[in-house]
């Protein structure tokens, strides 16, 4: 067996039920969800946790400690994304930075227009701020994909109205990798002196982000994803863009986000960030490797359907489907193998829906319902996807002659 | 029963019942495994979309997850709405159409909780099914084969709701809350400091969480209720004396919202589907001695109860009756009470008890 990691186990909790967990150990691929905590991170946050902090609003001089030590975390995300610090809004996470983007992107354009461009296969912290504008009156268009799950860049000017306020495009799709050409699509947003907002999650640490050419005008990235804790995630505003504060109290973060800010996970995120700009060329490499070796493997299954095509996608995340198979039953069996993936029609209130993305792309829904999502992180070698696709190729049979003998 | 690497499934539905059953099976050296079903959505069903002590919500999922987190064991939710739909759903619908009175809970369990769920988890190399019912699992010596005892707690008995468990899957069962009480399994998941200790009872079909089966039928299956035309109400001397509003409206013994103004307390007592008629009188013309029964499932061989006098209790809250059966056609079983019962509803089921437990039962065809 290879490296494996443990995860917190809830307490109280009598001893021998934990003795009876062989729950420790787990090959994990879920990092798209939430990565492990970078070493330098976990060690910055003991000795955080360590000492005291007051609030960055506090006018004292322990408050003005905390100040100057949220303006370091700031400065040094301005340098890692190549924008000035003041550009740098601090939010719970990315779903909040999308929120703000899209909500409070459009409100001050009333007076220019109202129509808004997304497309199917983008973040639901995005389609439900899409969809609730809707609701009052703001028109969307939703941007079909093809079977790569690739939006047409013609298509996309050609939806482009006097009315058009707001573009918003994720970067890379956080269920099957799949890239979309940012820079092409800034610049068609610029030509139309449009606002763009990119959603650039799942691209930290996979591609290089210099906001000094990046043709974007607000961009969301979150803590969990890239080895900081969650509960902190930026939204990146271009100087001289208006935003409207979804939320009242206080004038933090240039009056865009009122509440205390997080400074344990501003100081953290800093420092994920810039780890993940010095190593981005050598884990470019060390993804490709991993990735190139999965699919490998992978492909040789029986009845296997990997969701890409003749397209961008990046390395660390890649979503496959299985004919005739029970998508439930094959979740089940990993995880009582101790592999974590992520099952891609589950979703919170337990019901076993075809994901958005997977349907949007023209994948059935047979296929879809048995989709799952492996994503790689700078801690996974080679052994746990072989220890991974090793279980599948024992698991995968079974499952396939149980389905086919009529569940 | 040897429980030393027995792999069991715990049904759980986020209560108190099922929560505290998987306690026990955990205490007893079960390798446990906890699953919750989800059967429908609040979107599929209307009723009270911010009611959360229903089965099937989100919370529900929550608790039973956090119960099992507790407990070291996993938890696993698995989508059956299809199967719910297509199964338990399309019967409640088909026999209001029919002018019959289903009960849901019973198809859920035989087919849905019991049937598709071990089906579906016999590749995990599952041994057992567990659930939170109150009932006991008896033996029937002379048969050798599992009947159903009542729970010990005769307020919570839950045995007639389970009498369509194939044999074969009851062999397989177990159910651990069936020596205790309410109160007790109340006072144990207090002790343990269960999250789920004081969940509410649930006492409605969970899909119909406002307990309007007539709103749930117009809201869900309109073109049900527009294809239920007007009709008769016809007392017992045959006289036409008001318009019912479509027979889906009515069942058995029902007295309220019956619209008719005669001065007496006025029942249904048959409905009769082919002339779109509901006949009404007192209580008294109601009362049967004789029915039948189809969909029959039997417990022990049928040899063992044609020539003894069972009890049979035909809807959840009636005391069973002594009674005989009899084979009249290869589907269909002839029931005859010692003393007419009042309400003997076509759809319900009629539950067989021997010497006090679960021996086999139907559904009520005709009376």
């Amino acid at each position: 067996m290879t490296i494996l990691h443990s995860f917190f186990i809830p307490s109280p909790l009598p001893l021998n039920y934990v003795q009876g967990m062989k729950r420790n150990d787990t090959i994990y691929l879920d990092h798209a969800s939430g990565t492990f905590l970078l070493p330098q991170v976990k060690a910055f946050l003991t000795s955080w946790l360590a000492k005291q902090s007051a609030n960055p609003s506090s006018i004292h001089a322990p408050g003005r400690l905390a100040a100057s030590s949220l303006d370091l975390a700031r400065q040094r995300i301005g340098s890692a994304l190549g924008c000035k610090s003041s550009e740098v809004i601090f939010t719970s996470g990315a779903t909040e930075a999308n929120n703000l983007a899209i909500r409070g992107g459009v409100q001050p354009l009333a007076g220019q227009g109202h129509h808004i461009i997304t497309c199917y296969t983008d973040h639901p912290s995005i389609l439900e701020s899409c969809k609730k504008l809707e609701r009052e009156g703001y028109p969307v268009t939703y941007l079909p994909t093809d079977n790569t799950g690739s939006i047409d860049l013609k298509e996309l000017e050609a939806s482009i109205t006097s009315d058009t306020v707001l573009i918003s495009l994720m970067w890379v799709n956080n269920e099957t990798g799949l890239v979309h050409p940012i820079e092409e699509i800034g610049r068609i947003a610029q030509k139309h002196n449009i606002r763009f907002h990119c959603d650039a999650v799942q691209a930290v640490g996979h591609f290089p982000i210099d906001l000094k050419i990046l043709p974007v005008d607000s961009l969301s990235i979150s803590g969990h994803k890239i080895g900081a804790p969650a509960g902190i995630g930026v939204l990146y505003l271009r100087k001289g863009n208006a935003l409207t504060s979804q939320n009242y109290g206080g004038m933090q973060e240039h009056n865009f986000r009122a509440g205390t800010q997080n400074l344990m996970g501003a100081l953290a995120l800093a420092q994920a960030l810039e780890y993940h700009t010095q190593k981005l060329t050598i884990h470019e490499s060390y993804f490709q490797n991993l990735s190139h070796h999965l699919q490998q493997r992978l492909q040789t299954l029986p009845g296997i359907q990997i969701n890409r095509g003749s397209a961008d996608y990046s390395p660390h995340i890649l979503n496959c489907s299985f004919e005739n198979v029970d998508g439930e039953m094959l979740f089940i069996r990993l995880d009582m193998n101790n592999i974590a993936v992520s099952n891609g029609a589950a979703c919170s209130s337990g019901s076993q829906a075809p994901s958005h993305v997977l349907t949007a792309m023209g994948i059935e829904a047979s296929l879809a319902q048995a989709s799952f999502r492996i994503s790689l992180g700078v801690e996974t070698t080679l052994k746990e996807i072989d220890f991974f696709a090793d279980t599948l190729e024992q698991i995968i049979p079974d499952i396939q002659r149980e389905s086919s003998n009529g569940i | 029963m040897e429980s030393k690497n027995k792999k069991v499934v715990i049904a759980m539905s986020g209560g108190v019942d099922s929560s505290l059953a998987a306690r026990l099976l955990v205490d007893q050296g079960f390798d446990v495994m906890g699953v919750t079903m989800k059967l429908w959505g609040y979107i599929d069903t209307g009723g009270r979309p911010t009611h959360d002590s229903n089965c099937c919500s989100l919370d529900d999922i929550n608790n039973a997850k956090a119960e099992c987190a507790s407990l070291g064991i996993p938890h696993y939710t698995l989508d059956m709405s299809a199967e719910f739909k297509q199964i338990v759903i399309e019967n409640f619908v088909s026999e209001y159409k029919a002018g019959r009175t289903p009960n849901p809970c019973i198809i859920c369990n035989t087919e849905i909780k019991w049937h598709a769920l071990l089906k579906k988890l016999d590749d995990l190399g599952v041994d057992y099914l567990a659930t939170g019912h109150y009932a006991r699992k008896i033996k029937h010596e002379a048969a050798g084969s599992w009947v159903i005892g009542r729970g010990k707690d005769l307020h919570k008995d839950q045995s007639y709701v389970l009498w369509g468990i194939r044999p074969e899957e009851l062999e397989r069962t177990i159910f651990p809350l069936g020596e205790l009480s309410k109160q007790e399994v109340r006072e144990q998941a207090a002790n343990a400091d269960m999250r789920t200790a004081e969940t509410p009872e649930s006492m409605e079909i969970c899909f119909v969480p406002d307990n309007d089966y007539r709103r749930f039928l117009g809201e869900q299956y309109p073109e049900v209720i527009e294809a239920a035309p007007k009709g008769n109400f016809v007392n017992s001397e045959g006289e036409i004396i008001g318009e019912h509003q479509g027979i889906h409206n009515y069942t058995i013994g029902q007295r309220k919202g019956l619209g008719l103004a005669t001065g007496e307390r006025i029942f249904v007592n048959k409905i009769d589907v082919e002339n779109n008629t509901v006949h009404v009188g007192n209580r008294q013309a109601a009362a049967a001695t004789t029915f039948t029964v189809n969909s029959c499932n039997w417990l022990i061989p049928e040899s063992f109860i044609y020539n003894d006098t069972l009890e049979v209790q035909i809807r959840y809250n009636h005391d069973a009756k002594p009674a005989l059966l009899k084979r009249i056609s290869s589907d269909e079983v002839e029931v005859t009470f010692e003393h007419p019962e009042n309400a003997i509803t076509p759809g319900q089921s009629a539950v067989f008890f021997q010497d006090g437990n679960v021996v086999g039962g139907g559904i009520i065809k005709s009376a």
